[in-house]
Order: structure tokens, then C-alpha cells, then sequence
């Protein structure tokens, strides 16, 4: 029984690997705000014709500008702006952010594209709540992975203390400590929310 | 051969020990922003709001930072305090911990205050606990926010001590590897895609 939890504690963690050293560095950053995490600003800029359709809702319109471009992103309500000759609007996901401009009557847009950069990327995997609009299922998919990998580090907690308390000879001091340090923690939890 | 198992001995203790250490702020990290990302499966998070508005007797030389431990001690909030911000010519300080959070909006003349209170339900009191962090505001929360560091570096360590003793426990390791190279490919064609679309 306890070579069964063994593996399954083993090799849960080996599929998860990746989010958990994600979740490290991410959450490290949250504090601290490195610098290396700042998105690049470097940007490139480019045209493209296309039938710009005759849409009034602002929304509606950028999703189908963005589809039509073969983009992939949300495009915020806050960021939409419409003149009588131009509609700008911005395109955005973790790894890059379009600012695009629709010329209405000459059916043209101009893209300016920024790419964020490695570690951006790799901060914004902490967390994926839903959908990216135009995404591939691949990226779409992380929000299953990281999901699971909570499951299974919550089940690793257990596995783990099941695995350890299966071997006698550190049994002892490994209760103490894990009894205290789970009560501290706990009492110091609940002060900080009950404190008055 | 004495030296490997030694280390072998010594990575074992790190894994586990880290993880008896911070067991409780782990788990708790993992709990609640699961309530976090999936908030629509659990009961709304809500709060009742009560306000008060206050007389004020201050020096109108007090600085924003001194002004905002005075009034945390005047109305004997205990709460991380925020770093005060300006909005419309009012002076708005706040603070926050998990199931609460305070308000206080000082106008220019410094002679009133308006106190706002926001008691969470338990639901939002979790995500309070998973969403406080940054260094600040009294000592009681820099304790929080060192725990908070110490799961992060915690979740790093088990991972990779975890690849070791894996490596050193398991004789048949094709399957262990096959799950590595699967993971790993996965997240980097993921963050690939996000750099490149």
C-alpha cells in the first residue's frame, strides 16, 4: 500500500512539475516585483487590408476585426475608441498586446504589435481563468493543467505525510513537528483574521 | 558511495521537512485559490458595508504615512495598512485583511473622517487570505508575507528535490521520464505559442 502512494506521489509530482516551479517563481514575484519580469517595449508595426464591416456595437465590431486578423486575445470595452473615420481598439493576452487601428472608410488596419517576453509569459501561467478568444486548444487547455496540478499538490500533502508516517524511525519528531508547525500556522492565521 | 547516500539523506530531509514546515501556508495557498479561480461552484463573496462619519482634531502638518497609524489607533483597526492615495482632493486610506477591510476618506481640511467598513463572507475572507501580500503595513503582515515567500521558495524546493528522489528511489525510470519530457514539452509549446501568436 504505501509503494502504491509512493508512486502516485512521485509521479503526480513529475507531471506537474512545471506548474509548481511556475507557481514558485510567480508567486515570488507578487512581493517582489522583479524587474526582469517588466514586459518589453519594443514594438512592431504593420498593415493589412480588410473589409471592415458595417458593425455599430464597439464590441462585436474589434472581436471581428481581431478574428478577421487571425489574432488571438480580449479586446477590453475600456480600451475601444471610436472617431468618425477611425475605430481603435486594443488586443491582448499574456504573451502580447496589439493596438489596432481600423480606418473605416479605406478598409485597412494598422497593427502596432508588442511582444512581452519570456518571463511575462511565464507569470501569467500562475493563473488562467478562461478562455483566450481565438486561441488554440493547446493554450486553452492550461486552465485543466493547472488545475490539476492543485489537485494533486493538495494530494501530494497527504500522500506525503501517509508515505512518512509509515516509516517508524523519524515517526516521532516528524509528528512534533509537523503538529506544531500545522498549529502555529493555524493559530496564526486565525489571529490575523479574528484580531480585533 | 557513503557520500551519495548521504546527499540522498540530505535531499530527503530538505523535501520533507520543508514540507511539515510550511504545510499549513501551502496548503492554504492551494485551497483558496482554487475558491479563487472557481468562485461561480461556491457560494457568492459578499460583504455588508457599515459607515460612520467621524470628527476630526489634527495637526494639518501630519504627514499622509503619520496620519494613517493615527487613525489606525483612533479607531483601533487591526489591519495591514495600505499606502494612502489622493482622489478629488481627499485623502483615502485603507486597510486590509482576510474578512475585512476599512476605509477612511479624509478631506483636505482634515476635520472629518468617513469610515467605511466591509465585513466578507467566508468565501471572500478565503480569497483575503490568498490575495494579501507586498511587505508593509505592521509587523503582524510582514510575518504573513515572509510565510507567503517561504511557500513559493517551499513549492520550487519540493519540486526539485522531488525530481531527485524520484531519480534515486525508482529503478524503472522510462515512465518517470516520459511524464518529465511530456510536462515539460506541454509548458514550453504553451508559453512558445503565447510568445509567438
Amino acid at each position: 500500500m504505501r509503494n502504491l502512494w509512493l508512486k502516485l506521489h512521485l509521479y503526480a509530482g513529475l507531471i506537474c512539475f512545471p506548474y509548481f516551479i511556475i507557481f514558485g517563481i510567480s508567486s515570488l514575484h507578487i512581493n517582489h516585483a522583479f524587474s526582469f519580469m517588466e514586459p518589453a517595449q519594443q514594438a512592431t508595426l504593420w498593415q493589412k487590408q480588410l473589409r471592415i464591416p458595417n458593425i455599430h456595437d464597439d464590441q462585436q465590431l474589434a472581436d471581428q476585426i481581431r478574428d478577421s486578423l487571425g489574432l488571438m486575445g480580449w479586446a477590453p470595452w475600456w480600451e475601444q475608441e471610436r472617431g468618425p473615420d477611425v475605430y481603435t481598439f486594443m488586443v491582448t493576452h499574456a504573451g502580447t498586446e496589439y493596438r489596432v487601428k481600423a480606418f473605416l472608410q479605406q478598409n485597412k488596419v494598422e497593427v502596432e504589435e508588442k511582444r512581452k517576453g519570456f518571463w511575462p509569459v511565464l507569470n501569467s501561467l500562475h493563473f488562467l481563468g478562461e478562455e483566450i478568444p481565438g486561441a488554440p486548444l493547446l493554450i486553452n487547455s492550461w486552465k485543466f493543467y493547472q488545475d490539476f496540478s492543485v489537485v494533486v499538490m493538495l494530494f501530494s500533502i497527504v500522500s506525503g505525510v501517509y508515505i512518512f508516517l509509515n516509516r517508524t524511525k523519524e515517526r516521532l519528531f516528524g509528528l512534533i513537528l509537523l503538529g506544531s508547525c500545522l498549529g502555529i500556522s493555524f493559530l496564526y492565521m486565525l489571529y490575523v483574521w479574528l484580531g480585533e | 558511495m557513503a557520500g551519495r547516500i548521504k546527499i540522498y539523506h540530505v535531499v530527503r530531509k530538505i523535501h520533507l521537512y520543508t514540507a511539515f514546515t510550511l504545510i499549513g501556508f501551502v496548503g492554504m495557498y492551494f485551497i483558496t485559490g482554487f475558491i479563487l479561480a472557481h468562485g461561480q461552484w461556491f457560494t457568492p463573496a459578499t460583504s455588508t458595508v457599515i459607515t460612520h462619519p467621524y470628527k476630526l482634531t489634527i495637526s494639518a502638518t501630519m504627514s499622509a504615512a503619520d496620519l494613517s497609524v493615527y487613525l489606525q489607533d483612533t479607531f483601533s483597526i487591526q489591519a495591514k495598512r495600505l499606502e494612502p492615495t489622493i482622489k478629488n482632493d481627499t485623502t483615502v486610506f485603507e486597510y486590509i485583511k482576510p474578512g475585512r477591510y476599512y476605509q477612511i476618506k479624509v478631506p483636505m481640511d482634515r476635520t472629518t473622517a468617513l469610515l467605511r467598513i466591509e465585513k466578507h463572507n467566508l468565501v471572500r475572507t478565503l480569497i483575503g487570505f490568498h490575495r494579501m501580500h507586498g511587505y508593509g503595513g505592521g509587523w503582524l503582515y510582514n510575518i504573513y508575507v515572509v510565510m507567503m515567500d517561504l511557500a513559493s521558495i517551499a513549492t520550487i524546493l519540493f519540486s526539485l528535490t522531488g525530481i531527485y528522489l524520484w531519480y534515486k528511489l525508482i529503478r524503472q525510470k522510462s515512465w518517470g521520464l516520459l511524464l518529465l519530457a511530456v510536462s515539460i514539452s506541454y509548458t514550453m509549446l504553451v508559453i512558445y505559442l503565447f510568445m509567438n501568436r
